[in-house]
């Protein structure tokens, strides 16, 4: 791994120097004078990424940036060629003297603005779905960290899933949705892949979530979000969830180009959320709790008292150790990547480098990224090849202890022993207690928790165009992808006290390695007759083949911490052997996508799609899916001549039932695992895995949409709206059985759910004013959600019961599932202590009962949204973007689990501040939580639930771009510098540990990019 | 022209993609999991799934751990565990069956149970429907040690959840799982539990006898020549006919039926040839050796696991050089001189280290293993000995004829070089021998805790190893609450 990390350094490194030293004979020729000016389309608004190229010499040339601005070194005065997708090439006379301003005409025979999709691409002014693009532009005026983080805070469907766990762990990926979940009910295990988690495309290929979290943001042309049945029915089988299509940016003709982009962030941890108790607040709760109370002989007594002494002298003496800043640091992350493009007479091509190191919070907690590409293409009459080769080797290393391990441990306990070294464990293991370690000494060793990760790609892809409108493409992609896995946990370390001494320590490898091979074939036609009929169909196909290998394996026993490698190990555990697994998935589809549009006012969009998999089981290979959507631009009629305020208007609804395949989808049959660890004289063993449901039938959503695209005022504003119901019928249910049934769960299809939905955005510009390159804009997001089941009977009732203890979830019929089910409290009896709880007739009772249960909240916000303003003053840029949240029901497990039910095992351990100060002592105490002598458990009850409203200033930016004239006396076409904050300050209603495993972070961004 | 030949090119390549073709490329069939119709559609995989229902006993939620050496052995009161409420062992020999890793323990006891019984019954269910792919004799001894082993999962259920049989027989105890579908059984009174277990034990015995080898050819400890299978070799791995008539008497045993539980135990050691079967622990294999002594006297052992982690049990429970005082579990000092009152007992002498006053378990602990020369003994978890057959004889025979029930006594005694009894012995005195010898006898293989709770006597002061006093036992301590993933899918 090392050595394929170094080869490729090798040569891209030596690319790189052979590249940079050719522009010393290709640029300073002749005399230049600098060129400048700005593209825009008639309206005024900016064109970005058009092409400027000198008419006499191809070679020089440039693209148009974000304001539609270009500069340009030309030889003298001639010919600019100024050309744009969807619009009409234009020949223009150069002017070193003024700022030229070219406006370039719709040309109707092609696109204005196109909708990637990954398989065609459609025209944004007559496509019936929904769906939105984001150039790299807007992603990078949010942040650089990574783009899934960027599209969080500018689309209102796209979702992140908070996850308190995790925090702001780098190294963790986020759970994702768009329009909320295709629901999976009655699940008690967390799957392995996330089932509601969105498709990836990658430049035409299907993807990861890792790949795309680890792409460099100022490699990304665009990103597309495809929401609907009718954008998304062509990915068929997978695209229940959404897709999410990312462009690259391919190289541009003309001279030699190096871009450079870099950006250093600092991260500080915030651990505003952590209320825990100081030494001497933790000695008196655990003696108010009971600890160090009588019970037992008379020898147990004396020993506890001992011990309660002798930490109350610790206390007395002044140890109160704070842990939590221990494993933490400011994360330092930098961030470069290089870019050299050119080319000329159809060649043009691309290479680039970059690298990537982030070091979080946590101490132990580092990613490294290194990585190379090349992009190639090449056009000959009316072919074009084109060629996407990159590839990324990562470096992970995660803290062996987590974060939690600091929060629990014991204040009174002191971190170093009087000879200045750490202290190994902070209480002994005794017959009365159990041995607490310190989690400083666990993290001072030379235990390791390192993966590598070695990511190629090479897309293909080869379009021939033998007449006009019609277009023959065939792509071929390879992908593969190699992890590899090392945690090594040193002997000496405190977890494996009662532990045999030959069997300390441990190191487990696991590699895995995925090979997919995708090809596929489309042929598009597309043509207007009559000057008022525009059909457009493509036909096409696709075969993919994904090859995955896991293997690894846990030895135990080493003779000490400095022997590290499993060499030195004592080898498997008795019977234990390597695991391997091997899986293949092979997949093929044909797909029909046809849409037609009259006078560009009557819109129809229409798909069907057959998905063949080897994973839906033999009897069942294929899936059908399709799509139907109509749209009405009422701004192409007659009638809106006279209405000049509005500039753009389109009403659309589709239909469709794109499928879910993500999870695991051979429950219907029953199989057997072969044994391989448990070979014996017999031979071979297998056993049974899984109990299937052979009457069970897919679950399909019938995903409908009704939207609205607005543009008024001259542009000045803008407002989208969706309206969406998803229908899941029948849903796909795991229901409970007792476990003498010999299984715990069983798959069958029972009830539906509708999830319906509101989501719209809309931006307004206060100022508009291109001339004195001055705009000021605001903008607002709004998603609203609501799920409802029905007709599922009593068939989760025992998933219902079974969740009675554990969670507050449930599911009946009429019920949202996103319900918090509890009983009601009406609080501490300052009486007693004790909780008082409402029946379902509204009377009081201290007898707790599951039957008692109403909905006391929602988990779901009641509205979510996005505010944020962007304001451009010359080269001078702004931007900040708001999240709020209102109404989202919360139980805190913080309050559940640190202040109440803390059992007697758990009182060694850290707590809440107020388990101390809270909690009812003495008659008459009107106290938020229970008796704190009672180490009983407590139900979870409505006192738990807490509604939270939360805003949070998710990304904060000011950027500035030198002026060109600057810029060339420095010798660059462009300079850009921004500063972003993201997260800086977060407030909510409830007080919450958040961050339990991992702390989050805020963080600060300097980011700096060049051309020339 | 140029166009319509590209036309028809596309249109051929996309024809290549089309249904018919595409059906068998993605008919692709994973290497490591097979449909049920595939796995039982050969005789070899009806053995690898027999094959597989065993190995999954040796779990150690199970019979690995658990239901061997680990809670039942617990339960028994025969470790000093020290005061740590937060220890598992601890919690175990207190019977604080609410502590949540004890319930969870618990509660994964009888979900693998279960979950193993579907497995039988699955396969069970194939054998009916693929006729023909097995051999008569195969059939049958696959058949019957199906219904067996079936068996002996729901009667240590029963013997671990149901109530105390001589006081309760009618309370509710386990479900009985016999289908291959998934499903709610409803939870039987223990005496309808018993019934079908003897029923099925009986057509099992049936069908045994008529086609297990072990009674032509004895237990074919060794491989088979390079021509043949294993399939129906290496008898003492699988429920076989001895095995079979052992449970039946044991089952016969808990429920109270003497007269029936002797009966099953005299179609053993009745047999003429049963010693030639199940020869006695040879003296000289074990105390003179210091390579692979067979300590868990395996030539006795009538049904026992192929278990590759057995060594790992001494070195997670038993290891005193290498575990921390704390943690390593031992009886408490003095305890082991009040148990084996004859010095020169093969028992203590090789399944016992006894250093000045401590004393180390190392019944499991790892021999030399030889893999050119590999031993029946190596990895041989006990799990039934024909020992017992003897204690079940004795003790229904104590109050009717005490000179045969010394008699069967005796002839254990004898094998172990320790003092025999008196030929005058009293029910009562034979009935404290037999306690004695059980604890001897099955320390590591649990079958001392259902001693006490089906004669239902206190723990008394001598037999507890964890503290020297007498420990009380009631329907509390002996009987283990249905678990939660049971009572919440009600």
């Amino acid at each position: 791994m090392q050595n394929k990390n170094h080869l490729l350094r090798g040569m891209v490194t030596a690319a790189l120097a052979l590249l940079l030293s050719l522009p010393q004979f290709a640029v300073a020729q002749q005399p230049t004078v600098n060129v400048r000016g700005r593209v825009i389309y008639a309206d005024g608004a900016p064109i970005i990424g058009a092409g400027v190229v000198c008419k006499a010499d191809s070679k020089i040339g440039t693209v148009t940036d974000v304001d539609g601005r270009f500069s340009i070194k030309y030889p003298s005065d001639g010919m600019l060629v100024v050309s744009y997708v969807g619009m009409k090439t234009v020949e223009v006379k150069a002017n070193a003297a003024t700022e030229m301003v070219i406006t370039l005409q719709e040309d109707n025979e092609s696109l204005k603005s196109a909708i990637v999709t990954g398989i065609v691409d459609k025209r944004q002014e007559t496509f019936t779905g929904s769906s939105v693009t984001y150039t790299g532009d807007e992603l990078r005026s949010i942040g650089v960290q990574n783009p899934i983080a960027s599209l969080r805070s500018l689309d209102p469907a796209f979702v992140l899933l908070e996850n308190d766990a995790f925090g702001s762990d780098p190294n963790h990926l986020p759970n994702i949705e768009i329009r909320g979940k295709s629901s999976m009910l009655g699940l008690r295990d967390e799957l392995s892949e996330d089932p509601n988690q969105p498709l990836f495309i990658l430049d035409g290929f299907e993807s990861t979530l890792s790949a795309i979290y680890n792409l460099d943001v100022s490699r990304i042309a665009s990103i597309t979000i495809l929401k609907d049945a009718a954008s998304t029915a062509i990915y068929g089988s997978k695209a229940a969830n959404g897709v999410v299509v990312v462009e690259t940016v391919k190289p541009v003709a003309g001279k030699l180009r190096l871009s450079y982009s870099g950006s250093l962030d600092v991260t500080i941890p915030d651990l505003s959320s952590y209320n825990l108790m100081n030494a001497q607040e933790k000695l008196e709760f655990e003696k108010l709790a009971g600890h160090y109370a009588a019970n037992g002989s008379a020898s147990e007594i004396i020993a506890m008292d001992t011990f309660y002494n002798e930490r109350l002298a610790q206390v007395g003496s002044g140890v109160d150790t704070y842990w939590l800043s221990e494993p933490l640091r400011i994360g330092m992350n930098n961030r470069h990547d290089l870019y050299v493009d050119g080319g000329a007479d159809g060649f043009m091509f691309g290479i680039g480098l970059n690298y990537n190191d982030v070091n979080g919070v946590m101490k132990t907690s580092n990613r490294d990224g290194l990585g190379g590409r090349i992009d190639l293409t090449y056009r000959i009459g009316k072919l074009n090849f084109s060629n996407k080769f990159s590839a990324l080797s990562t470096g992970y290393t995660d803290p062996i202890v987590s974060f939690s391990e600091y929060a629990m441990a014991n204040p009174y306990c002191k971190k170093y022993a009087e000879d200045g070294s750490l202290n190994r464990l902070l209480i002994e293991e005794s017959s009365l207690e159990s041995a607490m370690g310190n989690p400083m000494w666990n993290d001072s060793l030379n235990s390791r928790n390192a993966s590598k990760d070695l990511l190629i790609s090479d897309y293909f892809n080869m379009e021939y165009n033998p007449i006009d409108g019609l277009r023959l493409r065939a792509r071929a992609g390879l992908t593969y992808n190699t992890y590899k896995n090392e945690n090594f946990i040193s002997p000496d370390d405190t977890r494996f006290e009662s532990t045999n001494r030959l069997r300390r320590g441990s190191f487990t490898d696991t590699d895995r390695s995925n090979m997919k091979y995708e090809g596929d074939f489309t042929a598009s036609y597309g043509k207007v007759f009559g000057e008022i009929h525009n059909v457009n169909i493509a036909l096409g196909g696709k075969i993919s083949e994904s090859n995955t290998l896991t293997q690894g394996y846990t030895v135990y026993g080493f003779p000490s911490g400095e022997f590290t490698y499993p060499s030195f190990s004592n080898g498997y555990n008795d019977g234990a052997r390597p695991t391997y697994t091997e899986s293949v998935v092979r997949e093929a589809s044909a797909y029909l996508i046809g849409s037609y549009a009259l006078k560009d006012r009557y819109l129809l969009d229409a798909s069907y799609r057959l998905n063949g998999a080897s994973v839906f089981g033999s009897n069942k290979k294929y899936i059908n899916t399709w799509s139907l959507g109509l749209g009405w631009n009422i701004h192409k009629e007659k009638f809106m001549e006279n209405v000049p305020v509005v500039n753009f208007m389109k009403i659309r609804g589709s239909i469709g039932n794109p499928g879910n395949t993500n999870f695991e989808s051979a429950m219907s049959l029953t199989t057997f695992r072969y044994s391989f660890s448990s070979y014996n004289y017999f031979g071979m063993s297998t056993t049974l895995e899984q109990l299937g449901n052979s009457d069970l039938m897919w679950q399909t959503t019938l995903d409908k949409n009704l939207g609205l695209d607005l543009t008024m005022f001259n542009n000045r504003w803008n407002l989208t709206m969706d309206v969406y119901q998803k229908d899941t019928n029948p849903l796909l249910l795991a229901i409970g059985l007792p476990s003498s049934s010999g299984v715990t769960s069983f798959y069958t299809n029972s009830g539906k759910q509708i999830s319906k939905g509101f989501i719209g955005s809309t931006q307004f510009y206060i100022f508009r004013d291109f001339s004195r390159r001055f705009t000021w804009s605001v903008r607002a997001s709004l998603r609203l959600e609501s799920s409802e089941l029905q007709n599922l009977g009593n068939s989760l009732e025992s998933f219902n019961k079974y969740s009675q203890s554990r969670t507050l979830r449930r599911y009946y019929d009429g019920a949202d599932p996103d319900d918090i089910w509890a009983v009601r409290s009406a609080g501490i009896d300052p009486a007693t202590g004790r909780e008082l709880f409402i029946k379902k007739d509204g009377t009081y009772t201290y007898d707790f009962t599951y039957d008692d249960e109403v909905i006391v909240g929602n988990t779901r916000p009641d509205a979510e949204g996005i505010l944020g303003t962007n304001f451009s003053y010359k080269g001078f840029t702004f931007g900040a973007t708001f999240r709020y949240c209102l109404g989202a029901d919360k139980f805190n497990n913080a309050v559940f689990s640190k202040v109440e039910n803390i059992s007697s095992s758990n009182l060694m351990y850290n707590q809440d501040k107020r388990a101390l100060y809270d909690r009812w002592q003495n008659v008459g105490d009107y106290a938020q939580f229970k008796n704190i002598a009672s180490s009983s458990s407590t139900p979870m009850s409505s006192r738990f639930v807490q509604t939270e409203n939360t805003l949070s200033l998710e990304s904060f930016q000011i950027g500035y771009e030198f002026d060109p004239d600057l810029a060339s006396k420095m010798g660059v076409e462009g300079i850009r510098v921004n500063a972003y904050m993201n997260n800086i300050f977060r407030l909510s209603t409830i007080k919450e540990e958040r961050g339990t495993s991992y702390p989050y972070a805020k963080s600060m961004t300097f980011a700096l990019s060049f051309t020339f | 022209m140029k166009m319509r030949n590209l036309i028809y090119i596309s249109a051929a390549l996309l024809a290549t993609l089309s249904i018919s073709s595409c059906s068998d490329w993605l008919d692709y069939t994973p290497k490591d999991k097979f449909t049920a119709d595939q796995q039982f559609a050969t005789s070899s995989g009806f053995f690898d799934a027999v094959n597989g229902a065993y190995n999954n006993m040796m779990a150690t939620s199970l019979y690995g751990y658990q239901l061997t050496a680990g809670a039942v052995d617990l339960m028994s009161s025969r470790y000093n565990t020290g005061g740590n409420s937060a220890r598992i062992e601890y919690n175990f020999s207190h019977f604080k069956y609410t502590d949540q890793s004890v319930a969870a323990a618990i509660g994964n006891v009888w979900s693998g149970m279960y979950s193993n019984i579907l497995n039988i019954n699955v396969i069970l269910k194939y054998l009916e429907d693929q006729k023909g792919v097995l051999s008569t004799d195969e059939a049958n001894v696959i058949k019957g040690e199906m219904l067996a082993l079936r068996a002996f999962h729901h009667f240590d259920l029963l013997r671990l959840f149901g109530p105390v049989y001589s006081k309760t027989p009618e309370d509710p105890s386990i479900a009985f799982n016999n289908s291959a579908d998934a499903q709610i059984y409803p939870i039987l009174p223990a005496n309808e539990v018993v019934a079908k277990l003897i029923a099925d034990l009986n057509v099992a015995e049936g069908l045994l006898s008529a086609s297990d080898p072990i009674l032509k050819e004895g237990v074919l400890a060794s491989a088979a020549d390079a021509n043949g299978s294993n399939n129906l070799r290496y008898r003492q791995f699988r429920m076989n006919y001895f095995a079979t008539v052992l449970l039946k008497a044991r089952v016969y045993q808990w429920a109270g039926d003497n007269e029936n539980a002797l009966a099953e135990a005299r179609k053993i050691i009745g047999r003429e040839d049963i010693h030639t079967i199940f020869p006695f622990v040879d003296s000289d294999k074990l105390i003179g050796n210091t390579t692979d002594p067979d300590r868990s006297f395996s030539s006795e052992v009538l049904f026992g696991m192929y278990n590759p982690n057995l060594y790992t049990l001494h070195e997670k429970y038993y290891d005193m050089a290498n575990l921390s005082k704390a943690s390593v579990l031992r009886p408490r000092t003095t305890y082991l001189s009040g148990i084996f009152t004859s010095i020169g007992d093969y028992r203590l002498l090789s399944q016992w280290m006894t250093t000045e006053d401590e004393s180390e378990f190392v019944k499991f602990k790892k021999i030399t293993t030889s893999e050119s020369n590999p031993k029946v003994h190596y990895y041989m978890q006990p799990l039934m000995r024909l020992s017992e057959a003897y204690y079940i004889a004795a003790e229904a025979l104590k109050d009717t004829d005490p000179v045969a029930a010394v008699g069967c006594l005796n002839t254990v005694l004898a094998a172990r070089a320790a003092a025999t009894l008196p030929e005058t012995a009293t029910a009562d005195e034979i009935q404290t021998e037999l306690r004695l010898e059980y604890i001897r006898e099955f320390w590591g293989e649990g079958q001392i805790f259902f001693l006490f709770k089906r004669l239902y006597p206190n723990i008394p002061k001598a037999l507890n190893g964890e503290a020297n006093s007498a420990v009380t036992l009631s329907a509390a301590t002996t009987v283990w609450p249905l678990p939660a993933s049971e009572q919440e899918n009600r």
